[in-house]
């Protein structure tokens, strides 16, 4: 690569993070803006600024929280796919598929089943990163074993299937006719009513999850030449694997537990991205933080503003506006790569 | 009907009844028999046809010839003990005895309980099956295979409509006069409690929640039970027909002025009550009153009803309460 192609291609890397940036705000404003009230996003601001005190509360105190939250966990696990992606040199990781999501899933349900959660309201997602952390170290465990990454991944599977079948065992043991609703809840995830202290409790956990992930792209890009060409770059394998996989249990368990698992967004958005960044995965790790928390914001929009009685769940959003993307892809790489 | 063999009280039936019984039946003993012996054995038989005939005769059970029934969701369980004779009863569900979802709960204990799986009915030997509209059809098809009669609970929106659908159940069990009890005493209750509603331009906005945020418009029980218990039910005068869920943003938009929680005995907590921990909710409950109903006063649709509007009238802050 000539020294003219390689600013070049940093000169399009800036471009599309800053058209994801401008795009989030877009999205962002909006999700202050729009809502469940049948107000325009003018009206809105006028009001709010003509000192309407429940306008306040509801922009500042119910939208803004779940804008900020949808956007910590879409950046999490576009982050969290990208990352994994590149160091499970596997096009189909994403964080649910290691049982990242699943395990902090079950974390949440035994410390509401076991009435954890009614003694503090810390348990349920201090639990729900036990659970996610617990699975992790297992993962670990066989990482540090230099295990290939295909066993990993079925490892990963393997743990995921236990946790929703302990998960559902939680549930169908407890004595409570709502048990099915909850196991849906898990499943699909939701943004709705979610507050500041839920934004509160998940962004140490985030911020220490995406230091690590985002200071692995050099190493991934040395790995994607094969694990004996990285190790004889000097990348310590294990430890690259523990950074990675322990960075994805820190901001996908915090963001399970305060939404529940949403699916999809870790798997697509790195897909997304890559056509126009490249595969290296270092350069496909920041965009995909920004596109995954692109994603997810309009989602959440979107279930905000379809007008369904019962919200629907945002995990059938994020699917149902993620596949057409990714089916359009997947032909186009078809049609080009032979 | 059968009756076993140890059920009958020996000083009728004589010591080792079973064992010649037994011995007749395979024919071998009358060979070997004395002739006192043989008068013995007849004698004895003589008795016991009857001891069975009068405990035939004083089985309520034979004297009306009354269907036998049996509940299978925790609704049936209200109209079946509510409505039944005790003696018609052979099963009732395992929620029947389970205090936050059942109004008769000594009552149900006195019978079996079943997870109303259609084997445990088949060995009841069941005639009719008490259910609810919503039942999964699988296990009432292969019942109805079986002659079983099943009847289905639907769940009326009115005091009328309960009214119509205690009677026709009543009338299925063969017990229209209790219905008619039900229903007059329905009706006197309700009378009760429009004397002491308050006047509609008094009578407090109302917003009804069920554990995950869920709430119901004109044209359900719920609203029934609201406005005669005198309350205004906030998601009706949203336009809302039928069920959906309430979001705080509409909430604080058109605050209610009382918050009327049901289902939260068995909810405890859980996912769905995220919208509770929210400090705008929070700022809302401690702001206005809140009512929480217990859930055995509406599991579902029935005469029963009137007492969750009573519970709810009961405690509406005394400024509304004046008509």
């Amino acid at each position: 690569m000539s020294a003219t192609a390689a600013t070049e291609s940093m000169i399009r890397q800036h471009r599309i993070n800053l058209g994801l940036t401008a795009l989030l705000v877009g999205l962002s404003v909006a999700g202050l803006l729009l809502g469940h009230v049948s107000l325009s996003p003018w009206q809105t601001l006028a009001q709010l600024f003509g000192g309407d005190e429940r306008l306040a509360v509801i922009v500042l105190e119910i939208r803004l929280p779940r804008v900020a939250l949808g956007l910590l966990v879409g950046a999490s696990l576009g982050l969290s796919g990208a990352a994994l992606q590149g160091l499970l040199r596997n096009p189909l990781a994403e964080p649910g598929i290691l049982g990242v999501s699943a395990s902090a899933g079950l974390g949440a349900v035994l410390a509401l089943y076991f009435g954890l959660a009614q003694v503090s309201v810390w348990a349920l997602p201090v639990c729900a990163l036990l659970g996610a952390l617990l699975a992790t170290a297992f993962l670990a465990l066989l990482a540090l074993r230099d295990a290939s990454p295909l066993s990993l991944i079925l490892a990963g599977v393997a743990v995921s299937s236990l946790a929703i079948a302990l998960t559902s065992l939680a549930l169908n043991l407890a004595p409570n006719p709502l048990a099915l609703s909850e196991m849906v809840l898990w499943l699909l995830g939701s943004l709705r009513d979610r507050g500041l202290s839920d934004v509160g409790l998940v962004v140490p956990f985030m911020a220490l999850g995406w230091a690590l992930l985002l200071s692995a792209g050099r190493e991934l890009d040395a790995l994607t030449l094969g694990e004996d060409t990285a190790r004889s770059l000097g990348v310590g394998l294990g430890w690259l694997r523990i950074r990675v996989i322990g960075g994805a249990a820190l901001t996908v368990g915090a963001a399970t537990a305060v939404t529940g698992s949403i699916g999809f967004v870790g798997l697509i958005a790195p897909h997304l991205l890559r056509p126009w960044v490249g595969y290296q995965p270092s350069r496909v790790l920041l965009p995909s933080l920004l596109a995954g928390a692109a994603l997810l914001a309009a989602s959440d929009l979107a279930v905000r503003l379809i007008p369904t009685h019962q919200e629907l769940m945002l995990g059938v959003v994020t699917a149902l506006l993620g596949v057409p993307f990714f089916m359009h892809l997947l032909l186009r790489t078809r049609r080009t790569l032979p | 009907m059968i009756i076993a063999k140890h059920q009958l009280p020996s000083p009728l039936t004589g010591e080792g009844l079973g064992e010649r019984v037994f011995l007749a039946a395979t024919g071998t003993l009358t060979l070997t028999l004395s002739q006192r012996e043989r008068e013995l054995r007849s004698f004895k038989w003589a008795s016991l046809a009857r001891w069975l005939a009068l405990v035939l005769a004083l089985s309520p059970l034979a004297a009306s010839a009354l269907p036998r029934v049996a509940s299978i969701t925790p609704c049936a369980d209200q109209y079946l003990l509510g409505l039944a004779d005790p003696a018609q009863i052979v099963a009732v569900s395992t929620a029947a005895t389970d205090p936050r979802q059942s109004l008769f709960v000594d009552e149900a204990r006195r019978y079996p309980a079943t997870r109303g799986s259609g084997e445990e009915l088949i060995a009841l030997r069941a005639e009719v099956v008490l259910t609810d509209r919503w039942m999964p059809l699988r296990v009432t098809e292969r019942l109805e295979r079986f002659g079983v009669k099943i009847i289905q609970i639907p769940l009326p929106e009115t005091w009328d409509d309960i009214a119509t659908a205690t009677r026709s159940i009543a009338a299925e069990l063969d017990r229209s006069a209790e219905g008619e009890a039900r229903i007059a005493a329905m009706q006197t209750r309700l009378a009760q409690l429009a004397q002491q509603r308050p006047a509609p331009d008094t009578a407090p906005l109302a917003a009804y929640f069920l554990p995950g945020g869920a709430s119901a418009g004109s044209g359900t029980f719920i609203d029934t039970v609201l406005k005669t218990a005198g309350v205004r039910n906030l998601a009706a005068e949203l336009g809302w027909q039928g069920w959906g869920t309430f979001n705080l943003e509409q909430l604080t938009l058109t605050p209610p002025e009382l918050l009327v929680m049901g289902f939260f005995d068995q909810g405890g907590d859980s996912v769905r009550m995220s919208f509770i921990r929210h400090p705008v909710f929070q700022r809302l409950m401690a702001r206005v009153p809140v009512i929480h109903v217990p859930d055995r006063y509406w599991m579902c649709s029935g005469w029963f009803l009137t007492e969750a509007a009573a519970y709810i009238a009961e405690r509406l802050p005394k400024t509304a309460r004046r008509r």
